[in-house]
């Protein structure tokens, strides 16, 4: 169970852990999105992939204290969902508390109200959103208080600015991390991945549109909502997610009409990542500040080969510290740019390509020729 | 340690797996289809994790190519698909996966799931040397 807390209003922390939620979501992303944001309050969290689902496991099992449902599904909408519910599973049906989850900010709340659900959250939902609903209707009895939250815990965070800043663009953050291996630097590597490999996919998804190349277009986008997802940008995730599916359904119309919003979307995440990646920057250059050494060229060569061999050789991560040594070094331009390359590239895992940049720049003997 | 080839086209996956992985497993890294087959040619692994949805040479394609290679005929691999494709994952059975993962994956189901495979093999490897 997680020992982390939510805050109640008050200030005071609380998990639920004997509360029961069923989310009822034809969505992959957005079940797991909602566990995320659920995980918390360590109450039991199930899920069930539409209506059908859900009142043959309520039928099965009435023991949900509160059932979070998405009102587009296909064939049996959220409100129909919950009038079969109501009308079908007796007394525990009529009373069990339902909340109703929708992307559609034009849907009326109160359409939701009458339709018998205690609350409305908007999709996907803001961690703050979820714990005014927790707060209020989870009863109290059922929620764990342990200690007083003190205004400096509250504000108390081991995040970066920079991460901060991601954060509050809507990133999931800490889920991003958790994926990540569970380091803000891990993470950060990680952006890093994004954004390098984020522009040569732009230009990838326009070139598939200016080539109708729609099966290459489903997947880039394929891999964009993994990556999207993998560093918790769920919104960016579900964009691709549709133009994904629009391509297994042929719906090129779609595409046509669409790809911009998808395009938009990569870039919109690219910017927020790279200002994360400048700040960072900025903070490393304020600490070093010290003056590199000159590396002998025949000693270079060397060592450039050296890396060389080992992408050569399947050993990368050799390659990646030679090259992060040798840039520590001083060296004439040339030589830099071959390394700083080879490092992006190694990065990026275009091991093969690393491997060319640095065999050209030993054959082509520039440094012997002396102008090194 | 064992060896853990992990071929994908996606830089995120790799270096997320990669991390996943390297605390318990040696992983190489592989982000195409060709340059795993190449380390395949003169190197082996104990697992593969190979991403289905690839550009060019696709995941069962690839695999494919492994078990026409007669060392790696019976070398384990778990699928990694970004959702459940029965087609594919069927594909893959017949070609002799061991399991499937979906994308985007949590860790401790890698974990668990790798884990099982090399439980796998080491209660056939025993009965084989029974049988022996």
């Amino acid at each position: 169970m997680s020992e982390k807390r939510e805050k109640t209003e008050d200030g005071q922390l609380f998990t639920a852990p004997d509360f029961r939620i069923l989310i009822i979501d034809d969505n992959a992303v957005s079940l797991r999105m909602m566990r995320s944001l659920l995980h918390p309050y360590g109450c039991f969290v199930d899920t069930a992939s539409d209506g059908f689902e859900a009142l043959e496991l309520l039928g099965k099992q009435p023991v949900y204290d509160m059932l979070l449902i998405d009102y587009r599904m296909p064939q049996m909408d959220g409100v129909e969902t919950l009038g079969q519910i109501r009308a079908c599973l007796g007394e525990y049906g009529r009373n069990v508390t339902a909340v109703a989850m929708t992307a559609d900010e034009e849907q009326a709340g109160e359409m939701f109200i009458k339709a018998g659900f205690r609350d409305v959250l908007s999709k996907p939902p803001l961690r703050e959103q979820i714990y005014k609903t927790m707060s209020r209707l989870v009863p109290e009895n059922r929620k764990c208080v342990t200690k007083k939250c003190d205004k400096k815990t509250q504000e108390k965070t081991d995040l970066p600015e920079s991460i901060c800043q991601l954060a509050a663009a809507g990133i999931d953050v800490e889920n991003g991390i958790r994926r990540c291996g569970g380091s803000v630097g891990e993470y950060i590597k990680i952006l890093k991945i994004v954004a390098a490999d984020g522009r040569n996919k732009i230009a990838c998804f326009e070139q598939c549109i200016k080539d109708g190349d729609y099966e290459l277009y489903g997947i880039e986008a394929h891999a964009f909502k993994s990556v999207a997802a993998g560093i918790g940008a769920w919104r960016q995730s579900e964009i691709a997610k549709e133009h994904e599916m629009a391509v297994k359904n042929v719906e090129y119309e779609f595409i046509n009409r669409e790809h911009k919003k998808l395009i938009n979307s990569y870039y919109v995440l690219l910017n927020q990542v790279q200002r994360v990646l400048d700040k960072e920057d900025d903070r490393l250059h304020n600490n070093i500040g010290q003056v590199k050494k000159y590396m002998e060229e025949e000693k270079l060569l060397k060592k450039i080969e050296k890396a060389a061999d080992a992408l050569a050789d399947f050993r990368r991560k050799d390659a990646v510290r030679i090259l992060e040594e040798l840039s520590g070094y001083d060296m004439q331009p040339e030589a830099q740019r071959t390394v700083k390359e080879a490092g992006e590239r190694c990065a990026l895992y275009e091991d093969d390509e690393a491997e060319k940049l640095l065999r050209d720049f030993i054959h082509e003997g520039e440094m012997f020729s002396g102008n090194l | 340690m064992k060896e853990i080839l992990v071929v994908d086209d996606n830089p995120v996956n790799l270096a997320m797996i990669e991390k996943m992985l390297e605390c318990e497993y040696h992983v190489i890294a592989a982000y195409s289809g060709i340059r795993a087959l190449r380390f395949l040619e003169k190197h082996t692994a104990d697992l593969i994790l190979l991403d289905v949805e690839m550009p060019g040479m696709s995941g069962i394609d690839i695999l494919g190519r492994i078990r026409a290679l007669p060392q790696h005929r019976e070398l384990p691999v778990i699928l990694l698909t970004a959702r459940k494709d029965g087609a594919t994952v069927a594909k893959g059975f017949k070609l002799g996966i061991l399991d499937y993962i979906t994308k985007p994956f949590e860790e401790e189901d890698v974990l668990e799931r790798i884990k099982r495979v090399f439980d796998q093999s080491k209660v056939s490897g025993k009965e084989e040397f029974i049988r022996e």
